[in-house]
């Protein structure tokens, strides 16, 4: 059984300590860092998403799996450093938060750590934060991708004002913005010009990936 | 004197009110305005709509404390108003309530998950909800209903918070699953058959399941789990799934649509059926005239 096999494993079954041991051990032995992403813990994450989005996993294994992933992310970051050509692995800089007048935050959340999980370098602002905080944010930490979160009727219509904000400002070019949240469906997203909208959060991982590879 | 509940429960079958978030939105109240300080705040309206069900012929009302847990208001830094939100809103219940109808405590979940979802502690879980049955039974309910919840280690925390507190009020705590490929799970994926077993050994007089189904789904949940657990059953199924229009969200459901289903929970073995998001007054008058004969 190959080192990336038993990491994917570790981190499916949700064994926070085997996979860093694992990871710790490839580290070691000189096994590169990328592969150890790429061949091991990637395919793990992925793999953890898919039996999400099957109905065989649920919420705890797919927190534990992305809270995996960043454990070993922090292993692996001080090494993907080190290395002289690649200084950095990001997949992108992301500001998620959920839209002024709305304190649902468990869905963002669970989208920004599988975003996280996923190598997106992700800004989480939490609940109930205002348009011009998504901004500034977004300016001050020069993200390529905006996510809003609204779990209600009576707030999406504020991912609709951001994206106005935008146009007004004329910033639309500078960042995605991709909206979620349980009433948000593509039609709203085509509607009020979102680049993009996840059913859930692997659904709204993939689409980023897609998304930041075009942009 | 009032008839013992459970008694009740087991001589026919009793009927719940349906939604109160949707009454108050409709009403007035805006997405970042706290339903359970209109307790306070507007009363009346709140006294309103629980008379509006009485009158549809409903047997309980549950009161307007769904989020009335100190950390659920502690995220709009209410929290030191939790026993005064509490207490009210049992007294606008009581205030209308006719003879031989009950008044129902309403526990819902706080919002805050457990590890490894989230990092609140079953400890603080256990002490938000003992404040919340303190106050709901200082102020006389006749009933404590914990509903709503996705997570079983929650509710057992707040059903071992009423237990530790009163072994004699009737609990009901009804869960919220979703259907999958393999059948009915929690968000935690837990299957009811564990949830109601797990609630029984708690000390839960009633189990059953409210919200996120529509009627059709909460009919096969309930044909299942009907053999397997030897407590009464409590369904409060949505008015369908809801859809948005025109910025505006609707359920597809007409009352008497919801009531035919209604029919058909009691049928296979609910001794209790209510409404969930998007039922008014007019649906449960729609399933009060369906079930007359059973009432």
């Amino acid at each position: 059984m190959s080192i990336f096999y038993k990491i994917s494993e570790a981190l499916v079954k949700g064994q926070l300590d085997k996979t860093l041991e694992l990871v710790n051990k490839s580290i070691e032995d000189g096994v590169s860092v990328n592969e150890i992403i790429d061949n091991g813990l990637s395919v793990g994450i992925r793999r953890v998403g898919d039996l999400w989005e099957e109905g065989q996993f649920f919420l705890p294994e797919l927190m534990q799996g992305a809270e995996i992933m960043r454990s070993a992310m922090d292993i692996l970051n001080p090494h993907i450093l080190k290395q002289k050509d690649n200084t950095t692995r990001s997949m992108g800089k992301v500001v998620i938060g959920t839209v002024a007048g709305d304190i649902h935050d468990i869905g963002k959340t669970v989208v920004g750590s599988m975003l996280t999980a996923s190598g997106f370098d992700v800004v989480d602002l939490g609940p109930d934060v205002p348009i011009d905080r998504f901004l500034s944010i977004a300016e001050e930490v020069q993200a390529d991708m905006i996510c809003l979160s609204a779990l209600l009727t009576t707030t999406m219509i504020i991912q609709r004002d951001l994206i106005t904000e935008l146009k007004k400002r004329d910033l639309s070019h500078k960042y995605i913005v991709m909206i979620g949240g349980a009433p948000v469906t593509q039609r709203w997203a085509d509607e009020i010009g979102a680049d993009g909208f996840g059913e859930n959060a692997v659904a709204a991982v993939k689409k980023a990936t897609e998304l930041i590879k075009k942009k | 004197m009032k008839r013992d509940f459970l008694q009740l429960v087991s001589e026919r079958t009793v009927l719940f009110d349906g939604g109160m978030g949707s009454m108050l939105i409709d009403a007035g109240m805006k997405p970042d305005e706290c339903p359970e300080l209109w307790n306070v705040e507007k009363g009346s309206i709140i006294k309103d709509i629980h008379r509006l069900y009485f009158d549809a012929g409903a047997d309980v009302v549950l009161t307007n404390t769904f989020g009335g847990t100190e950390i659920k208001l502690g995220t709009r830094a209410l929290e030191k108003r939790a026993e005064e939100l509490n207490k009210a809103a049992v007294r606008n219940a009581r205030s209308v309530c006719k003879t031989n109808r009950y008044v129902a405590g309403d526990i819902g979940p706080t919002g805050k998950f457990l590890s490894p979802v989230g990092d609140i502690t079953e400890a603080e879980l256990y002490q938000s909800f003992s404040r919340q049955t303190e106050a709901l039974l200082q102020e006389g309910v006749d009933i404590i209903v914990i509903e709503t919840m996705y997570d079983l280690r929650e509710a057992l925390q707040a059903v071992k918070a009423v237990r530790d507190i009163t072994s004699s009020i009737p609990l009901i705590t009804t869960m919220t699953f979703d259907k999958k490929k393999r059948g009915f799970f929690t968000l935690m994926g837990d299957t009811p058959e564990k949830c109601f077993s797990a609630l029984e050994s708690s000390g839960v007089n009633i189990v059953g399941a409210n919200c996120t189904l529509e009627s059709k789904d909460m009919l096969e949940l309930c044909r299942l789990v009907r053999e397997k657990t030897p407590l009464p059953l409590s369904f409060q199924p949505n008015a369908g799934q809801p859809a948005v229009r025109d910025g505006k969200v609707t359920y597809p459901q007409t009352p008497k649509e919801f009531a035919a289903d209604i029919v058909q929970l009691v049928e296979v073995g609910a001794s209790i059926v209510g409404g969930c998001c998007g039922t008014t007054p007019e649906f449960i008058s729609a399933a009060w005239e369906a079930l007359r004969k059973r009432i």
